[in-house]
């Protein structure tokens, strides 16, 4: 090994900030980043070394109507949230893309929805008003797919685990509502689907401001409060 | 840093801790300070202009939904809109390449040097580190690491455009990112 090389581990979290990886070293690179807190901090220190660099991109200004391009692209999501509230009735060519792209936002999520079994419901029938919120949680592991359904009849929340990797951590899933303080939701099986009862406490941040998060946590979790590792997926919750 | 830059980056964190409780102005405040650079990130990456105007909107959109994971403890606002910008043109770049390969010209890694730290939301003592450290690096393994961060360019792109095999331009950036983490250190 000639002075300079550099551990091959260390080089990998350098490739992995820099975004040199493709494919399966991307993918391998980044499941280690979830089982593996030293590999994860080391890729953090790395982006925190480039990050000057960023300096070195020139400005160059954006066209003057894209701000409200991206306006009109926050309000088309709000509309797909409200779900129950008819569609505006097309005024304009540009409004009608917006409630198309709306209408194919809800479809998405009722379809997700559907994925779902009805709610086992051995006391009384559900009340016809209850709330069901949905959320889809991804992040940049290939494959790692999460559903989460939340019933406010029931107050529970089914989560469903798809393409989790191998890893000495355990998944643990959050909450973070509008004042971006994660609260926790409880420990999820690796695959499957995890039924986990929302206390009472959080039933309140169950909106579609709020998104849930996926940390990789050690065994014995550091502290309940807040998560120790990084978000390696997340999704915002909508009511459908 | 100067009293201003400090102000600046010290309102635009402010900003985007709003941004998380879906303050739609605080978007607009984001945006305006800094649209002219992540435009220049995703330009740069993309070399499309309609593509980077594209990836532009949906970074605001990202910014927009996931502005609670902003964590001021790991880095500063401006590194993480950077951030993902980058990704998101990188993202877009790789999946163009299947059907129609962009050019990668390295003249084009070269560094906005105008940029004046003083009035940006940059860290100026580290600008002047890394790049200084950048500059004490063989011309090949800093053209090599430039052409990744700057153009987002993979491995192999990097190898096809300086005309070298991947394996000596993997050595090169390898051994490249290691000096630099050594010259950063060093001068900490």
């Amino acid at each position: 090994m000639s002075s300079d090389a550099m551990p091959e581990r260390s080089a990998l979290a350098a490739e992995l900030a820099l975004g040199l990886l493709e494919g399966a070293d991307r993918a391998s690179a980044l499941r280690l980043v979830l089982s593996d807190p030293g590999f994860a901090a080391e890729v953090d220190g790395w982006r925190a070394q480039l990050a000057p660099l960023y300096d070195g991109f020139a400005d160059v200004a954006p066209p003057s109507g894209l701000m409200a391009r991206i306006d009109q692209a926050i309000d088309a999501e709000a509309a797909a949230d409200q779900v129950t509230t008819l569609m505006p009735a097309p005024r304009a060519q540009g409004r009608w893309k917006i409630a198309t792209f709306a209408a194919s936002a809800v479809a998405a999520m009722l379809a997700l929805a559907l994925v779902w079994p009805s709610p086992q419901s051995p006391g009384p029938a559900p009340q016809d008003k209850a709330d069901v919120a949905v959320a889809q949680l991804t992040g940049p592991i290939d494959g790692l797919l999460l559903t989460a359904r939340y019933d406010s009849s029931t107050s529970e929340m089914l989560v469903r685990v798809e393409g989790m990797p191998v890893t000495e951590t355990e998944p643990e899933l959050w909450i973070v509502p509008a004042d971006g303080q994660p609260r926790r939701l409880g420990r999820l099986l690796r695959g499957g689907v995890t039924r986990i009862a929302i206390p009472e406490g959080h039933r309140k941040f169950i909106d579609p401001v709020s998104e849930l998060i996926l940390t990789m946590e050690p065994k014995v979790l550091p502290d309940p409060d807040k998560p120790s590792a990084p978000t390696v997926a997340q999704g915002r919750l909508q009511r459908i | 840093m100067t009293p201003a830059s400090e102000s600046r980056r010290a309102d635009l964190q402010s900003a985007l801790i709003r941004v998380a409780q879906q303050d739609r102005e605080a978007l607009r405040t984001v945006y305006a300070m800094t649209s002219a650079k992540l435009h220049g990130v995703c330009l740069r990456i993309c070399t499309d202009r309609g593509a980077a105007e594209d990836v532009l909107q949906n970074v605001y959109l990202k910014v927009w939904q996931r502005a609670g994971s902003f964590d001021p403890a790991k880095a500063s606002a401006i590194a993480w809109l950077c951030a993902i910008a980058r990704n998101a043109a990188i993202d877009w770049r790789r999946s163009q390449r299947y059907e129609d390969p962009l050019p990668a010209d390295l003249g084009e890694t070269l560094v906005d040097e105008t940029a004046d730290p003083a009035a940006d939301l940059a860290q100026a003592g580290e600008r002047a580190q890394i790049f200084s450290c950048l500059e004490e690096l063989e011309p090949v393994r800093a053209t090599a690491i430039k052409a990744g961060f700057y153009q987002g360019l993979s491995y192999p792109e990097i190898a096809e455009a300086m005309d070298k095999p991947v394996g000596t331009v993997k050595s090169w950036i390898r051994r490249g990112l290691m000096q630099l983490k050594e010259c950063l250190s060093r001068e900490q």
